[in-house]
């Protein structure tokens, strides 16, 4: 496969592309059985997380991920840095690109920075996660976690719950799920629902219509509360009655062998109940695991300045 | 050719029960002179003329993959008995209860890892088997002009103590195999670790030898020598072709 220098969403990658990083994303995850779960394949290169938005566990997966391909990683505390005394973004890339940093991976709060990023640098740049834009490598970790599932993907059916509206994981992760030829489906709030949706998407207004649809896995959004300025919904506890996986509705779906997603980190009592977590076909924790050797699948993909 | 008939004698079992082989190893043992370093170098015109025929029959058969070969090393037959030889020699040094462990590199030392540890399981030997894919230790990874598929290694046994037979069907620079040793560390630590090579061609970059040697050739810079294996190929050769040469 040709290197490609930046990651910024799913829409951008061909079918071949997608296929290339789940693949060896497996050789990866065998990497973990071994008493030294490292590899010299980025040994010298820098790899600098640049998080404008808070998140600990999407960080931590890119930092164990660049550790395992011998990748020095450049600390970067953006709060302490000069950008909170007003430095661009742009000024920010400028220092960084003058240290020699070879990957950036980027999160910040408004869409398209990535983007703007990748274009004035010629590290490869990463998004981990614009705005309600885009966050590629949950959608990639979780299209792997399912093929390592499900032993046949195309066709089988995917119920995507919550606040879809703010979710770029949603966005994401629903792209590439139909692109390897799954049927989604979204159930969400009414105010929660963006006003345009894929005409592929089938959608559902309750938990009645979820069983009816008969999906296979049920994939849980996190309800964002540092969002939640403006209300969406009455309260947590209306929310976890009417939407949430509560105990009733886990219930039915250990009746029914349904496999449980989520991206992490949980608001138990509110998405879902506290007893999911220790449901035996939860696949949170997979998710967190598959994270790293799917970002190591990323990294080994990219390369500093390809097809400049 | 000393070896050679130590061979044989220790082995001979192996070598009556293979049946022509143990011929066909002392006819093969005709084309190989001693070179100045002592290592067997194979008298390539002589097997070349006594093969033509051979050469044309699979050039019918495999037209495609084969339309820049330049000459015959070795045939279905003389590989075989390489890999008798090999295997024996193998056996040999390591008689005692030492815990033998081969392990091919992708792509094609993997089928000359298992023809070798097939031999040895005739001879009685339990061998345990590994594959490596050494992308992530390659010293150009930075510079390929493609990604590699990755294939992942497979070692499935324990290394702690084992004995190592790092396989791979032609040693040339040695980047592939220091590779492929540092790579092997990293699952444990054998008692120790040898090399063995169906093809030695010079031109070493690195100073790693192998321990077992097939054959051994000289070639100009732009030729290079291709093994095919019939598990992974269809059919077992030994040929040079025409390459490009390496990058400066």
């Amino acid at each position: 496969m040709t290197p490609r220098k930046d990651l910024l969403d799913i829409a951008s990658l061909s079918d071949e592309e997608i296929n290339f990083v789940l693949t060896n994303a497996e050789p990866f995850k065998d990497l973990f059985k071994r008493s030294v779960k490292k590899v010299p394949t980025l040994k010298g290169q820098t790899v600098l997380p640049l998080f404008y938005e808070a998140s600990t566990r999407t960080r931590s997966s890119f930092e164990v991920a660049a550790t395992r391909l011998s990748a020095d990683i450049i600390p970067f505390d953006v709060d302490s840095s000069s950008v909170t005394k007003g430095e661009s973004v742009l000024d920010t890339v400028e220092t960084l690109e003058a240290m020699k940093v070879d990957y950036i991976v980027v999160r910040h709060k408004q869409s398209g920075i990535p983007n703007l990023i990748a274009q004035n640098t010629h590290a490869s740049v990463i998004n981990a996660g614009d705005g309600f834009h885009a966050h590629p490598t949950q959608a990639l970790l979780d299209a792997f976690t399912i093929q390592e599932t499900l032993p046949e993907v195309a066709g089988r059916k995917v119920v995507i719950v919550g606040d879809i509206k703010h979710s770029r994981v949603a966005r994401s992760t629903s792209l590439v799920l139909r692109r390897l030829g799954m049927e989604v489906a979204y159930l969400a709030p009414g105010s929660l629902m963006p006003r345009e949706v894929p005409k592929e998407v089938t959608l559902l207004r309750s938990w009645d219509d979820l069983w009816d649809w008969k999906p296979e896995i049920i994939y849980l959004l996190r309800v964002q509360m540092e969002r939640q300025r403006e209300p969406f919904f009455p309260s947590v506890g209306e929310y976890h009655k009417v939407y949430g996986l509560t105990d009733e509705r886990l219930t039915r779906v250990r009746q029914q062998g349904l496999y449980v997603m989520h991206p992490g980190p949980v608001n138990r009592g509110v998405e879902l109940t506290d007893n999911v977590m220790t449901y035996e076909r939860s696949l949170i924790n997979q998710q967190v695991e598959n994270g790293i050797a799917v970002r190591m699948s990323v990294l080994y993909w990219l390369r500093p300045g390809a097809g400049c | 050719m000393i070896n050679l008939y130590v061979g044989v004698t220790h082995n001979g079992l192996a070598y009556l029960l293979a049946g022509p082989c143990g011929f066909g190893l002392l006819a093969g043992a005709a084309n190989r002179v001693l070179g100045t370093d002592g290592q067997r170098h194979c008298s390539m015109e002589r097997l070349h003329s006594s093969l033509t025929p051979r050469l044309h029959r699979l050039e019918s058969h495999h037209v495609t993959s084969q339309t820049d070969k330049l000459r015959q090393l070795l045939d279905a037959s003389g590989m075989g008995r390489c890999l008798d030889e090999l295997a024996a020699q193998i056996a040999e040094r390591w008689k005692d209860k030492s815990r033998l462990a081969l392990v091919g590199v992708y792509r094609r030392g993997v089928p000359f890892a298992r023809q070798l540890a097939n031999r040895l399981e005739a001879m009685g030997k339990q061998v345990d088997f590994g594959k490596i894919d050494i992308t992530q230790y390659r010293d150009d990874l930075q510079t390929m002009k493609v990604v590699p598929q990755l294939r992942g290694s497979e070692i499935d046994f324990d290394m702690d103590d084992a004995v190592v037979i790092l396989c791979d069907e032609v040693i040339y620079t040695a980047r592939t195999t220091r590779a492929a040793l540092e790579e092997l560390l990293d699952f444990g630590r054998a008692r120790c670790v040898q090399i063995a090579v169906l093809v030695d061609r010079s031109g070493r970059e690195l100073p790693i030898h192998p321990d077992y040697t097939g054959i051994k050739v000289d070639l100009p810079l732009q030729e290079r020598v291709s093994v095919r294996f019939a598990e992974h190929d269809g059919w077992d050769e030994v040929f040079v072709r025409h390459w490009e040469g390496r990058p400066a």
